[in-house]
């Protein structure tokens, strides 16, 4: 078993090292996916429902990746719980749930709410760059016995380690993906993902391993074989999250199981 | 082979894929081998007096590698064009430049439904091309600047093309019939890359009258009543 958090009634342990990430794969696994991976963590979720401004493409494809950008659509918690309740009971794997980084005002609340939801097994933290992030994790913890996963972001990740630590996180996942520009007909910012965020995401993985030795850590980014998972738990995570593998493959999870083992 | 077909590109799916038949309006997804491009496209099935999908109608941006590529081909995703279960005397099609070839699976389905279709479209060589006889067709300029005459009339009005054909559709049906129905027109919806195609990434979600919709799932066609300008 890989053990991510102490805390609580069960902390959170998982089977195996394959956490199926926030994005893309939306709030509900099918059964066959469920077999294959050791953790689910849902689409990031605000208290209130989160509607985008425009009907802009919100996903631009770069060489070697893409540039997206949600814009925090998301259904609000509200909803996600009535619709995913009962569908979540029935996941026999931890299930975390993913707290959008547009909401964090209300994280604290959100967190008092869903600690009664028998289903949830964790919270991920979005922790953007610009969040104070020890005030913002100190929030949740404040309301929650939960283990809390702190998503930090590969730009100064020691800093942002740091404060989550201090904050009450539980473990890392490192990270959040950098952010970009593209300049054509019109500017378009967002976030990076794709094979291209791989060694960056190595490197702040590196230096987290090197600097808050102990520390649970979670490898992301770019992550699209079993020859990239490997590479993660070399360097010193416990646990990596498969993103928009999924998005570009529908079959990654297959190969990357198969290749695993 | 590819070929020009208005603003997409025609190309064969070789060997047919009789397991991706899909109704008109539902789009597929293509990837290519190679991480360049990296998210799956939307490709459109053109399956003329075919049953299996036959071709597929590529997006300009695709053919740089579409053609030369071995395409893996899924789907069909999204919710299709609403076919009448009787025939309609006075169903109106109407097209700018940008969705004129996308319409074609919609007219035969129609024309096999025995409905009477009029196509009101900007003048584009290669649609006309492809018409069934029975089919009337009007060339219009100007779609957009077209009088409410043209599709006021229409029993059932279906539309493919540009936010501004739809927010001109929408309009004009509002001031002709003052405060029209539900289910009297659908329009294939935004332009929007859907990188999951199933609703589960929230990347295409839009605003319509009836709330943010995942375009993937419960598009692309919408109702035109729930059409919302962005402008």
């Amino acid at each position: 078993m890989i053990e991510l958090a102490t805390i609580g009634k069960r902390g959170l342990e998982l089977r195996g090292p394959l956490m199926l990430a926030a994005g893309g794969y939306g709030n509900e696994l099918d059964l066959d996916t469920l077999e294959q991976v050791h953790a689910f963590v849902t689409l990031p979720t605000t208290l209130r429902p989160h509607a985008p401004e425009r009907a802009i493409p919100r996903v631009n494809d770069l060489h070697g990746g893409v540039l997206w950008n949600r814009e925090g659509a998301n259904p609000g918690l509200a909803t996600v719980l009535h619709e995913q309740r009962r569908a979540w009971r029935r996941m026999r794997i931890p299930l975390i749930l993913t707290l959008a980084s547009e909401g964090v005002a209300h994280w604290g609340e959100i967190a008092a709410r869903v600690g009664r939801v028998e289903a949830i097994s964790g919270l991920e933290l979005e922790l953007a760059e610009g969040i104070d992030v020890q005030a913002a994790t100190a929030q949740v913890r404040a309301q929650t016995d939960l283990p809390l996963l702190a998503r930090i972001a590969l730009e100064r990740p020691l800093e942002a380690a740091q404060g989550a630590l201090e904050g009450g996180a539980d473990a890392l996942v490192v990270g959040l993906e950098p952010r970009g520009v593209e300049i054509g007909a019109q500017w378009w910012s967002g976030r990076l993902a794709g094979p291209f965020c791989k060694p960056l995401a190595l490197r702040a993985l590196y230096d987290v391993a090197e600097h808050f030795p102990g520390t649970p850590l979670v490898g992301a980014g770019g992550i699209h074989t079993s020859d990239d998972v490997r590479a993660f738990l070399e360097i010193g995570a416990r646990a990596v999250q498969i993103d928009t593998a999924v998005w570009r493959n529908p079959k990654a999870l297959d190969e990357i199981t198969n290749g695993l083992k | 082979m590819t070929v020009s077909a208005g603003t997409f590109f025609l190309s064969q799916v070789n060997p047919p894929r009789a397991d991706l038949h899909a109704a008109p309006g539902q789009f597929l997804l293509a990837t290519p081998p190679t991480l360049d491009p990296y998210l799956p496209r939307i490709v459109w099935p053109f399956h003329l007096r075919a049953e299996t999908v036959d071709s597929v109608l590529l997006p300009p941006d695709a053919t740089n590698w579409a053609r030369s590529e071995q395409l893996q081909l899924r789907g069909p995703y999204g919710h299709p064009f609403t076919i009448p279960d009787q025939p309609l005397r006075a169903i109106v099609l109407a097209a700018d430049t940008l969705g004129g070839a996308q319409m074609l699976t919609l007219i035969e389905a129609l024309v096999a439904r025995e409905c009477e279709v009029t196509v009101l479209c900007a003048p584009d060589p290669w649609i006309e091309g492809w018409l069934p006889p029975e089919v009337e067709y009007r060339e219009v300029e100007q779609v957009l600047t077209a009088s409410a005459d043209l599709v006021n009339w229409a029993d059932r009005l279906y539309a493919c093309g540009s936010p501004a054909l739809y927010d001109a559709l929408y309009d004009m049906a509002h001031t002709a019939r003052l405060a029209f129905a539900h289910g009297w027109g659908e329009i294939l919806c935004r332009n929007l890359p859907m990188p999951c195609g199933i609703g589960l990434c929230y990347l295409c979600a839009c605003k319509t009258r009836r709330g943010v919709i995942l375009n993937c799932k419960e598009g692309p066609v919408i109702d035109l009543a729930d059409w919302q300008s962005e402008a």
